[in-house]
């Protein structure tokens, strides 16, 4: 299934790939320059990231070309939603701002729009020379990978989430960070309660800790990152135990060390 | 340093001057003593050069002591005490020189008695000198002031220079460089399937990149040019996302030529693309509607947009920040209180409306003038000329961008 398995030049290792874009004109370039790249069959185009996860889902590329503004998701969120092993992905972008980032999450290599051929086919010629290099990177890490969101967090310092990305099936949730009133562990998983509406999602508490913007969001609890903005007052509840109560009069527990967390902010 | 002694030439013509003051000292000698004018002018203009020397000396003292920041008092005091033992080093000089005149120039056979006149004209030495103290401290304060009007001049010039660079940078910053990249890649896309559109595409392009370059440095455009700008970038813009945007742009008759400062709508337009329909997976409309209204203009740009994105990311006010902060800052800087610009932002549509007095730009003449006054010339005639201006206006620009060492020999 992978590219990597057997020697380059033979004709059914050729590296299966989608491109996915927003804009007709962007795709038709890449696709122009690759029909003539027999070392590549184009599996499909995608014109947009939703798009482009149920591809991703379907075809099993060995390869993604990759936009970085798209409605919906963007490039990096469409790395997030995609389950490991992830395919390979080049980034095409107009602009080199998200270069750090896409180095971050693994990316094999960043265009820059208007994309030359050489330069796309030097792309590929990386993953055709050394096919395996991402997919062993991969598997170092394989017992706890960090999510891509991490990744491309640690890329870029300061800066934080502003919304969550749910996958359920074929589905995409997005949930704003400002509609979200807590988050609770639930083993491997995190559940995310905004509103009426709650969500699972794969992802450690702590690691998703480490995404929030530390103003608005505080581990008031082993099990609990509450959302200060939603949080009506707080009761005694034991001893040495407090609750706090939101303005939908959902009650989350909170323990000593994070009520000294949240008496810190507040 | 100091302004005569840091040049030769100056410090020459100083006591060039000088030993003509010495001179007319030897002169008042010859006409009260009855001496000989060769002698007198022996006598006297060598002390005269050697106390131009010392007095040099001032300099120093006149600049701790600014004329502007001293008290006239002790201004006054402390060069009176300077003067008078300045003009009493003036005339120890004439007495040493007297001294030794008859040793040091015996082939002159003056026939004079030279300490004996040092020692009766010691009066007249001490004003002479205070005197010359005088001249060369106020000829200390002429140069200070001189100089300070250099700097200033100097600075005024720099702050010119960098105000038309903030220009250049805002005028750069104008062209969003996602926007021209992805362009030209659409270009380049349309290139071989395409030619003919591809062509078209470049020239629109280009027409636009002219036009913002140009519309930075005049102040006032036809409200109609302006519509024509957005209505290019957004025929640009329809290349690159196709059928997911549509144009809706209506003016109401009357407005065409009402003058309006250039560059109000144009960003609007853009961040509505960027922000809003970009956002969206079957994109929408951006509407742009201008009416007039009791003499006034009312500009509303309108676009759907995503209720999932969270206000630092579109949508909203921040991330249209700069482009949006653009325009109220410049209608604040143009119309004062006399315009407004209201944002009406929904979870699923945000317009921004710009409402301001028809007629007169009062920026265009009289930066200070706040308020509106619709004044009687035509206004075709004025964006007009506004237009022939800007090729000028833009050369001038450019060269501060390429040569700005140049820009300032000139």
């Amino acid at each position: 299934m992978n590219a990597a398995d057997a020697n380059p030049p033979h004709a059914s290792t050729q590296i299966r790939l989608l491109i996915v874009d927003d804009e007709a004109p962007a795709r038709a370039l890449l696709a122009e320059y690759l029909a003539k790249d027999s070392r590549v069959e184009v599996l499909a185009q995608c014109a947009n990231g939703v798009e482009a996860v149920k591809a991703v889902a379907e075809l099993q590329p060995d390869l993604i070309l990759l936009d970085v503004q798209m409605p919906k998701l963007d490039g990096f969120e469409v790395l997030e939603l995609l389950p490991e092993p992830r395919p390979s992905v080049v980034f095409v972008t107009a602009f080199d701002e998200h270069a750090i980032e896409a180095f971050a999450v693994n990316a094999v290599d960043y265009l820059l729009k208007p994309v030359t051929p050489e330069r796309l086919s030097a792309a590929i010629d990386r993953l055709w020379t050394e096919p395996g290099a991402a997919a062993a990177a991969d598997a170092d890490v394989r017992e706890s990978p960090p999510s891509a969101a991490a990744l491309r967090a640690a890329a870029r310092p300061g800066r934080y989430l502003d919304r969550i990305l749910v996958r359920e099936g074929s589905r995409i949730h997005v949930i704003p960070l400002e509609r979200v009133d807590y988050f609770e562990a639930q083993s491997d998983y995190v559940q995310i309660v905004a509103g009426g509406e709650r969500r699972r999602k794969q992802q450690t508490l702590t690691e998703l800790e480490t995404l929030l913007d530390p103003a608005h969001f505080v581990r008031v609890h082993r099990s609990y990152i509450l959302h200060i903005d939603r949080m009506a007052r707080i009761e005694l509840y034991a001893k040495d135990s407090r609750v706090a109560i939101l303005r939908d009069r959902t009650r989350v527990p909170i323990s000593r060390a994070g009520y000294a967390r949240l008496r810190q902010l507040l | 340093m100091h302004p005569i002694l840091a040049r030769g030439q100056r410090l020459g013509l100083y006591l060039v001057v000088f030993a003509q003051a010495g001179l007319l000292l030897g002169e008042i000698l010859v006409r009260t003593l009855g001496i000989p004018r060769l002698a007198a002018a022996a006598l006297v203009v060598p002390p005269v050069v050697a106390y131009a020397l010392g007095c040099l000396a001032s300099w120093y003292l006149c600049r701790r002591l600014p004329l502007a920041r001293t008290h006239p008092a002790r201004l006054l005091m402390v060069h009176l005490v300077a003067g008078v033992l300045s003009s009493g080093l003036f005339q120890t000089l004439t007495l040493i020189w007297a001294s030794a005149f008859d040793t040091l120039l015996p082939a002159l056979q003056t026939g004079i008695e030279p300490l004996a006149v040092a020692r009766g004209q010691a009066v007249l030495f001490l004003v002479f000198g205070f005197l010359l103290y005088s001249l060369v401290a106020a000829v200390h304060y002429l140069s200070i002031a001189l100089e300070g009007r250099r700097l200033a001049e100097g600075r005024a010039y720099e702050l010119q220079l960098s105000a038309r660079t903030a220009e250049l940078r805002a005028l750069k910053a104008q062209v969003d460089p996602h926007f021209l990249f992805n362009s030209l890649n659409a270009v380049a896309a349309l290139a071989v399937p395409q030619p003919e559109r591809a062509r078209d595409m470049c020239l629109a392009l280009a027409g636009f990149l002219r036009s913002s370059l140009q519309l930075g440095s005049i102040e006032t455009i036809a409200l109609a040019e302006e519509v024509a700008l957005a209505e290019q970038y957004l025929s640009i813009e329809r290349e690159r996302f196709g059928d997911r945007l549509s144009v809706d742009i209506r003016v109401a008759p009357g407005c065409a030529e009402e003058p309006i400062p250039p560059l109000l709508l144009q960003p609007l337009v853009e961040n509505a693309v960027k922000h809003g329909i970009a956002h969206l997976l079957e994109g929408g409309t951006v509407s742009v509607h201008v009416h007039t209204h009791r003499n006034r203009i009312r500009i509303e740009v309108g676009n759907p947009c995503d209720p999932d994105r969270p206000q630092s990311r579109g949508g909203a006010r921040q991330s249209q920040g700069i482009g949006l902060a653009n325009v109220a800052s410049r209608l604040t800087a143009v119309y004062g209180t006399a315009a407004t610009l209201e944002v009406d932002e929904r979870d699923t549509h945000f317009t921004i409306a710009i409402d301001l007095p028809c007629g007169a730009v009062p920026g265009a003449d009289a930066p200070d003038a706040r308020t509106a006054e619709p004044g009687p010339r035509s206004h075709q005639t004025l964006s007009r000329r506004s237009v022939r201006l800007a090729p000028e206006v833009t050369i001038g620009v450019a060269q501060t961008c390429v040569a700005p060492a140049g820009a300032l020999t000139r």
